[in-house]
């Protein structure tokens, strides 16, 4: 009797991984998580006095500060942590249960396997995306019913919104990407579930905290060594990216401690991509010992 | 022969002296240790007040060390303890451990007993090095050690308190990251134990927006009663010292060491809890 293992292919491989994704509780929870959230902050938000009226005194005002709340910090702050966490999750959960030498004895190669979960971030940062877009939407059809208008008051909204509007998509988009460089990096290197957890759930708050520290050091001042330094970190720059890429409100996070433009937020931001998903990569040609 | 407490705590302390992950997480504790001080020596924004104002600059120097202290020993305990914990049962290895007639909860215990006196040793070591670093950073920028004689008795006292509060510190990693490690998934107590603070300290701006949005003090309020801004004030409050800019984010309302004390005090207990009633209650599967 003879018999043929099939290789998985591509596609297939991305089917798996992102079955994992959605099987996995722990994500759900969190999606949930941040869900709810959202809704009890914009919620608590809106009982404001000002809110009401801002929403009638200029709604367009008021819909673009819907866009930062939604795409200015909740897509950043809790969909981040979904995507650090999954991503970090997904990678070091292969070596950390020894469940990489089933896969890699079925036939794909290690680099196959990388980009298959790679391929399945990818989708679920465009669904992570799709979520708290209906989320802005639904959330402000409420509060617009709420209010005495409705959501179709957009219709006539200025390119100005429109314009600021994909903005926040765009940086909310990269925010993501970001997050799931890191934690992958994390889980190829560490290829331990304490060490991808650990490093992406602290890379950013260690980043904010060394920004802090730079700016205490140097008492406030743009000038010296350690504010130009600090325009080198990752987060200073990703906090920063809605503002200098044109929206003309001051960001929610932590700024850099010397001015930055967009193109040197969007070089490092690449720059900082490139390194961890090379590092992914390097350290995944290790042999399996695990 | 069954294992004593003592040849418990000793084995606990083996494996943290023997982990490559401990051995990592020290290292960088270091590091952040150098990184404060080198930073403080290379950057000449400070000089002027350094020649100026000697003991401002003195308390503010001594404020980054104990801030890069404090930080590299927490996420060294809290990362340490989470996996001491978490890595028994994702390793399978609390079986062979209990089969050996240990009680679960007389095994958590010697793990938090083994982190506390690792945690003390990191501390001294840290703290160490970082008054040596200090002290090479005030000769840097003033040319001599003369800024500390100016330094007057609150100074002093004040430094002690900050050792007194990296003490409490380290007693709440430690209990923090058993806690988390009770969870029984290495994921989520590193998760937990990492994400804690940050999260913590990030619902102070969080909360002043909504108290600013909807005009209620009630969400400012509850800023007081939060571990991280609580522990990160207590050094101001127990010293009396007044700070213009604390460089970890306070409580946005007033609070007096009492309550402060309380605060830590009441967290300590429920974490106490949440590590023991789950690890002597449910049964190990893992």
């Amino acid at each position: 009797m003879s018999s043929t293992a099939v290789v998985p292919s591509f596609p297939s491989l991305v089917r798996g991984e992102l079955r994992k994704v959605v099987r996995q509780r722990s994500n759900w929870l969190l999606l949930s998580a941040a869900v709810v959230v959202g809704l009890i902050a914009g919620l608590v938000l809106s009982t404001g006095h000002a809110f009401h009226e801002a929403l009638l005194r200029d709604p367009v005002e008021w819909f673009r500060g819907m866009n930062v709340v939604a795409f200015g910090f909740i897509t950043p702050i809790l969909g981040g942590i979904v995507m650090l966490t999954t991503s970090a999750r997904l990678v070091a959960m292969e070596y950390w249960t020894g469940a990489i030498r089933v896969i890699l004895a079925r036939g794909p190669g290690r680099l196959e396997v990388l980009l298959a979960k790679l391929a399945a971030l990818v989708a679920l940062l465009l669904g992570l995306m799709l979520v708290f877009l209906l989320w802005a939407v639904v959330f402000a059809a409420l509060m617009a019913a709420a209010n005495g208008t409705s959501l179709a008051v957009v219709r006539s909204f200025p390119d100005r919104y429109w314009h600021d509007l994909g903005v926040h998509l765009t940086t909310g988009a990269i925010s993501l990407f970001v997050c799931a460089c890191i934690a992958v990096a994390a889980g190829a290197v560490g290829r331990s579930m304490a060490f991808a957890m650990g490093v992406a759930i602290g890379f950013f708050p260690a980043e904010n905290f060394l920004s802090r520290v730079f700016g205490i050091v140097s008492g406030g001042s743009n000038a010296g060594f350690l504010a130009q330094l600090d325009t080198f970190q990752l987060s200073s720059n990703l906090n920063v990216l809605p503002e200098t890429l044109g929206h003309n409100r001051e960001s929610l996070f932590g700024r850099p401690l010397a001015s930055v433009d967009a193109v040197h937020s969007l070089t490092l931001i690449a720059l900082y991509c490139a390194v961890f998903i090379t590092a992914a990569f390097v350290f995944n040609r290790r042999d399996i010992v695990e | 022969m069954r294992a004593n407490n003592s040849s418990l705590i000793r084995g606990e302390l083996r494996k943290i002296s023997r982990d490559r992950g401990s051995q990592w997480l020290t290292a960088l504790a270091i590091f952040l240790v150098v990184l404060a001080g080198v930073g403080a020596a290379g950057d000449t924004g400070i000089t002027q007040l350094a020649r100026q104002r000697p003991q401002e600059f003195v308390l503010n120097l001594a404020d980054v060390m104990r801030i890069a202290v404090t930080t590299g020993l927490g996420v060294l305990v809290l990362v340490g303890s989470a996996r001491l914990v978490a890595m028994e049962y994702g390793g399978g290895t609390i079986r062979v451990v209990l089969a050996r007639g240990v009680g679960r909860v007389q095994l958590v215990v010697a793990k938090a007993a083994a982190l506390v006196l690792a945690g003390g040793l990191a501390l001294a070591l840290l703290s160490i090095l970082g008054v040596v670093l200090g002290g090479a950073v005030v000769v840097k920028q003033t040319g001599g050690m003369h800024a500390l004689t100016v330094l007057d008795a609150a100074a002093w006292r004040g430094m002690a308190v900050d050792l007194l509060v990296a003490v409490v510190s380290l007693f709440v990693c430690v209990l923090l990251g058993v806690a988390a490690g009770a969870s029984r998934s290495m994921a989520v107590a590193v998760a937990a134990a990492v994400g804690f603070f940050p999260v913590d300290n990030g619902l102070v701006p969080f909360l002043s927006v909504l108290s600013d949005a909807t005009g209620k003090r009630v969400w400012n309020d509850l800023t007081g009663y939060l571990l991280g801004p609580t522990l990160n004030h207590l050094p101001t409050l127990l010293s009396g010292r007044h700070v213009d800019i604390e460089a970890l984010a306070p409580p946005s309302t007033p609070t007096t060491i009492g309550h402060g004390l309380a605060v830590v005090a009441v967290y300590c207990a429920v974490l106490v809890v949440v590590a023991v009633v789950p690890t002597w209650r449910r049964d190990v599967l893992e």
